[in-house]
């Protein structure tokens, strides 16, 4: 197996487009990475810099110590799996899993076994005879990474592989990919838009946001410790609600107030926000981390009437609109409360978050 | 919803549509009860919509007179029609693939460079033809119309598979290359069996272009062993102060033979091909 790393890897598209400005990532080996971030982010063309498919303008990639720039997307050992699957539509399942060894001039035997073995990891067996256009979209993803895993190669990528399924079939190939993970302890990197497959999914998460990486770190550490604006935003569904407020000090506490979201700092957060007294900050607090609470406390509350009301089952969602924001909360499902409602509901204080309004960096961020 | 159609608005459409087939279709007929005519009936006055008494005998004349040279026209015109055939595809696949998927600095400029033979009318390009080919020695050769041929048909196929082949999702080529296959494996054995039908189109354009031809090789040939069929038909067909109409029937008749039965064969892929694209899957 292998380790990948990118060192200072930029690409510039003709045109002086920059896609990818400056990435560092360090992929240990049978780690399972995952890219994530919004459209046009850079980071498919970061995987398609690692596969081959783009050059690379400028840094290092390597794989297992070994400069990879450039070498062709043959020799680099690694196996794709796309977003429109790219399964190869005259052929069937069988030959589409075979070419790449047929190619490499495999014997017919070892062939043989390893579609076998990959066709039985994957649940495709009576499959192998049909073409393509015989298979559900399910079906296709299967064989697409059975055509990647019958080369049993050093690094594994994914291209937003499941971007085209539903999303019943989505939640269930999200979970063989993760298991197929454990099974090929094999180095993985996965590119998504989807933050809940970045979190469920990956060992390591990548955020990035205009070629930039913003963050790396485990999914509960981006959850928990967000870097800033963008990240606390990105990361957790639905997203977090970030408010602009004012700081001021009142009676030697420091209150941050956005008009309907007033708080009262907590002690270990005074001395980071008393610069901030008499400016704006942005304030974060994501929806599970509220409570409705007809007996909240002058220190922290949220006022608001409720616009739209979600009920999902097993959680109910709302949106209230505050002083000069909308708020989204996740509250008990028992909760009786219905649109037009005005509410008061008790955000729990250790969990906020606060943002410099200009850099939007988070101002307690500890690394 | 059950829409119901009123048949009576259909009637002037249907006349319509009838009449227009007669106007193609009756010059087929003419020719196919002409050439089983006898000479006396093929002049007669009125004429005879249907012959008195069918027979063999314009053909039999046809494959006789001039000792069977209208069989060395077929053969001339097989020869050099599978020869273009062959040439325009081994140039146009792999150009189309190239300016399709492997794209570099200039291919643009090289594609409307093919595409602008497209647009000169090929009659103002005879003259100078003529006198290239009598300096190169390639004139009245089969070789020759070959050449000419696959000059002014290529532009037309390449545009038609560089289409193709761009339409083919680029990451198939991708996930190719990462399988390990080269560009001529790829051009091969994934790109060639996924646009048979617009080849086919290919071939059936360059067949009938190249078999029906009549004023290039009539310009660039001048003796019986390279003529083609078209040419031919009419240079015994024509005597000095009349026209044998039988012999020129029969001929014709023989000569669009071909054509009809490649058709039949590959119509399925035509139809797919001139179809191809137009639904998105």
């Amino acid at each position: 197996m292998a380790e990948v790393r990118l060192k200072d890897i930029v690409k510039v598209y003709d045109g002086g487009v920059k896609a990818v400005d400056n990435v560092n990532i360090d992929i240990k080996d049978e780690e399972f990475v995952v890219l994530v971030g919004p459209s046009g982010c850079g980071k498919s063309t970061t995987l398609r810099m690692v596969a081959g498919l783009e050059d690379i303008t400028d840094g290092e990639l390597t794989i297992d110590g070994k400069r990879m720039n450039e070498e062709a997307p043959k020799d680099r050992d690694i196996a794709m799996v796309f977003q429109n699957y790219a399964l190869y539509p005259h052929m069937s399942v069988r030959d589409n899993m075979a070419f790449g060894l047929k190619i490499r001039k495999y014997a017919k035997e070892e062939i043989e076994s390893r579609v076998a073995e990959a066709a039985g990891i994957l649940e495709i067996e009576e499959l192998l005879d049909r073409k393509p256009k015989a298979l559900s979209g399910g079906q296709r993803q299967r064989v697409a990474v059975g055509r990647a895993i019958v080369r049993k190669p050093k690094v594994f990528l994914f291209d937003e592989p499941l971007s085209n399924l539903d999303a019943k079939l989505r939640v269930q190939m999200r979970t063989e990919i993760s298991a197929l993970h454990t099974r090929l302890q094999a180095t993985m990197i996965y590119v998504t838009h989807d933050q809940v497959e970045a979190m469920t999914m990956g060992d390591k998460i990548v955020v990035m946001k205009g070629g930039v990486i913003q963050q790396i770190g485990s999914p509960l550490s981006l959850y928990n410790e967000p870097i800033n604006q963008f990240v606390a935003s990105f990361i957790g569904s639905p997203a977090m609600n970030t408010v602009s407020a004012k700081v001021r000090e009142e009676g030697g506490k420091i209150i941050v107030d956005e008009g309907g979201f007033v708080i009262t700092a907590p002690a270990d957060k005074e001395e980071g926000l008393r610069p901030y007294i008499g400016k704006d900050v942005l304030m974060g607090i994501r929806p599970e981390d509220v409570t409705v609470d007809a007996n909240a406390t002058q220190a922290a509350y949220i006022k608001g009437t409720i616009e739209v009301v979600e009920p999902l089952g097993d959680e109910t969602i709302l949106y209230i609109s505050t002083a000069d924001h909308q708020i989204v909360c996740k509250v008990e499902p028992t909760a009786m409360v219905k649109v037009g409602d005005e509410l008061t509901l008790t955000p729990n204080v250790d969990k906020i978050k606060f943002f410099d309004i200009e850099t939007e960096k988070s101002i307690f961020y500890r690394g | 919803m059950h829409r119901k159609t009123n048949s009576f608005k259909n009637i002037p459409i249907a006349i319509l549509i009838i009449l227009v087939l007669l106007i193609f279709l009756f010059p087929i007929y003419w020719n196919i009860v002409t050439a089983f005519k006898y000479s006396d009936e093929i002049l007669a006055y009125p004429p005879k919509l249907i012959p008195s008494n069918w027979t063999f005998f314009q053909f039999n004349k046809l494959l006789t007179v001039s000792n069977g040279v209208f069989i060395q026209f077929f053969i001339n015109t097989v020869i050099i029609t599978i020869s273009t055939i062959l040439l325009v595809l081994a140039v146009a696949i792999p150009s189309s693939f190239a300016l399709a998927k492997l794209p570099f600095k200039g291919s643009r400029i090289v594609f409307i460079l093919f595409l602008s033979i497209f647009m000169v009318p090929f009659q103002c390009l005879l003259v100078p033809l003529y006198s290239l080919l009598t300096k190169i020695r390639l004139y009245n050769t089969k070789f020759g119309l070959i050449l000419i041929y696959s000059t002014f048909f290529m532009p037309f196929c390449i545009f038609m598979l560089k289409n193709a082949f761009a339409q083919l999702p680029n990451a198939l080529f991708e996930s190719a290359i990462l399988d390990g296959a080269s560009k001529r494996k790829i051009m091969i054995s994934l790109f060639l069996p996924l646009s048979i039908p617009s080849i086919v189109s290919c071939i059936i354009y360059l067949f009938i272009e190249t078999w029906n031809d009549f004023i290039l090789a009539f310009m660039f040939t001048s003796s019986n062993e390279v003529r083609n069929i078209q040419v031919g038909i009419m240079n015994f067909g024509k005597q000095r102060f009349s026209s044998d109409w039988g012999i020129i029937n029969s001929g014709t008749l023989i000569a669009i033979i071909p054509t009809i039965i490649l058709f039949i064969i590959l119509q399925k892929y035509y139809i797919q091909g001139m179809t191809s694209g137009a639904v998105k899957e």
